[in-house]
């Protein structure tokens, strides 16, 4: 996977990328503010699922009128992102941030799998309840947790406090997958 | 005019604790982010609204009053973490043409919330597809963007 | 009339935006104000990435030993609109680093200016937090 990464950074397109004078930033920026798209959404997802707010607004309703507008946040996220990794990737994937980042997605992922697989299914059951199902209710709060974890852990990626080019404890080394040949 | 201010900041007792400190101000910078989403979400909602997308079979008024807490709240937190933020590094704050762009889209995305948003989304009468609640909506999204990339780029130019 | 008069008023801004400085992220985050360093030594190599370029020195102490610092700059953007690209510091140039060092302890600094043979001094673009203007 390193050697992968070391091949990715050499290409002309990572280069240019992470040498360019515009690219980068606007690719970060787009990253940063489409969160306002999509988690902005989940987030209000979340709290209905909690019943905290739209309570009017059946369950599916909600889904049905806004999902479209998640997965298109979700897939500018995941195409920038995707980008700034390619951008920075040896970096990336000796950053102990960023693999707490791509834990907290999957899991995120998984999440999200199991509520419309199990209880999402049954949503017409209990569209419009008074008490939303347990099911329900737990992937709500665990969604509302994992998001605010990737944003944490995101926003770290820029912090170089464990970056592999500096003396670490064994731990971190381990974490961040450093290795001892200072190639560059 | 305004930099012994920015400097009396920055010299705070405030703003020195979390210069001083390794973790403070990538943790304030998170919340900063998390709050932005949600107020991102919150003005997402009704502005689509009233743009005719999302969730239009419901009425602007009942959109906006449900998700109006979280709002004031995600601005609330705004504000503290970036006042905390601003605290520490006040002086850079001053000569960066990013953050002045910033403050002046959210002075104006404030008061447009809070003035002829305000005015359309708390009558409950019939705005719904005029061209005036489009034109509301589309503002307010604008201003909001203006203040979301002026804060991005504080850190790049 | 009110956005005509946010026209004006970012107008008036934008004309006053006196010095661009530049940090990806926050300079207190990672670097210490209270450790300036001046570094004068032999440049090994240059990465010229965002969000940061990094300068990398080799400095010779008193005793004669070498030391090998880091010094971050602004992005290659603000860098290439303060005068330096990615041919101005070749490897085996001397260059004269004025910075700050990291809060950590290890040899890497985020660099206020540099000093070419030529006497030429460039600012490098990080000007974070407790990093004072010139």
């Amino acid at each position: 996977m390193l050697a992968f990464c070391r091949w990715l950074e050499a290409t002309p397109w990572s280069i240019a990328l992470h040498e360019s004078l515009w690219a980068y930033a606007i690719i970060e920026s787009a990253h940063v503010l489409s969160l306002c798209v999509f988690v902005g959404i989940a987030v209000l997802w979340d709290f209905r699922l909690l019943r905290l707010t739209l309570r009017d607004v059946p369950v599916s309703e909600f889904l049905a009128r806004l999902m479209p507008w998640m997965v298109a946040g979700f897939v500018v996220m995941v195409v920038t992102g995707a980008l700034l990794f390619f951008g920075i990737p040896v970096r990336s994937y000796q950053s102990v941030f960023f693999r707490a980042k791509v834990v907290m997605l999957i899991l995120a992922g998984v999440n999200a799998w199991v509520f419309h697989a199990t209880v999402g299914r049954r949503v017409v059951e209990w569209d419009s309840a008074p008490i939303l199902p347990r099911a329900a209710r737990v992937a709500g709060v665990v969604s509302l947790c994992l998001w605010a974890a990737v944003i944490f852990s995101g926003r770290m990626i820029a912090y170089n406090w464990f970056d592999c080019d500096t003396p670490q404890s064994d731990l971190v080394r381990t974490l961040a997958g450093c290795t001892d040949d200072l190639r560059e | 005019m305004l930099l012994p201010y920015f400097e009396w900041c920055e010299n705070s007792a405030l703003g020195a604790t979390i210069r001083d400190s390794l973790w403070l101000f990538p943790v304030i910078e998170s919340f900063h982010l998390v709050a932005m989403a949600v107020l991102g979400g919150t003005v997402l909602l009704v502005d689509m609204r009233l743009l005719g997308l999302g969730l239009s079979r419901r009425s602007v008024a009942t959109l906006a009053r449900d998700v109006q807490p979280f709002f004031v709240a995600a601005v609330a937190v705004m504000l503290v973490s970036g006042l905390l933020l601003f605290s520490s590094e006040a002086v850079k704050c001053y000569y960066s043409a990013a953050f002045w762009v910033k403050m002046t889209f959210l002075a104006a995305a404030i008061t447009f919330t809070y003035s002829a948003r305000r005015r359309l989304v708390g009558a409950d009468g019939e705005c719904r597809d005029s061209l005036y609640g489009r034109f509301v909506g589309l503002t307010s999204l604008l201003l909001w963007f203006g203040v979301g990339a002026g804060g991005r780029w504080i850190g790049f130019s | 009339m009110r956005i005509v008069a946010t026209a004006i008023l970012l107008g008036v801004m934008l004309t006053l935006s006196v010095r661009p400085v530049a940090a990806h992220h926050a300079f207190a985050a990672e670097f210490d104000a209270k450790r300036p360093v001046k570094l004068e030594g032999t440049v090994t190599r240059v990465q010229w990435i965002n969000p940061h370029a990094w300068i990398h020195i080799d400095v010779k102490q008193a005793n004669g030993s070498v030391v090998a610092w880091m010094i971050e700059c602004g992005t290659p953007n603000v860098l290439i609109r303060r005068g330096i690209n990615k041919d101005s510091l070749k490897p085996g140039t001397r260059i004269l680093v004025d910075g700050f060092q990291a809060k950590d302890g290890s040899n890497k600094a985020n660099g206020r200016d540099v000093t070419l043979p030529d006497g030429k001094n460039f600012f490098l673009g990080s000007s974070g937090t407790g990093a004072p203007a010139r």
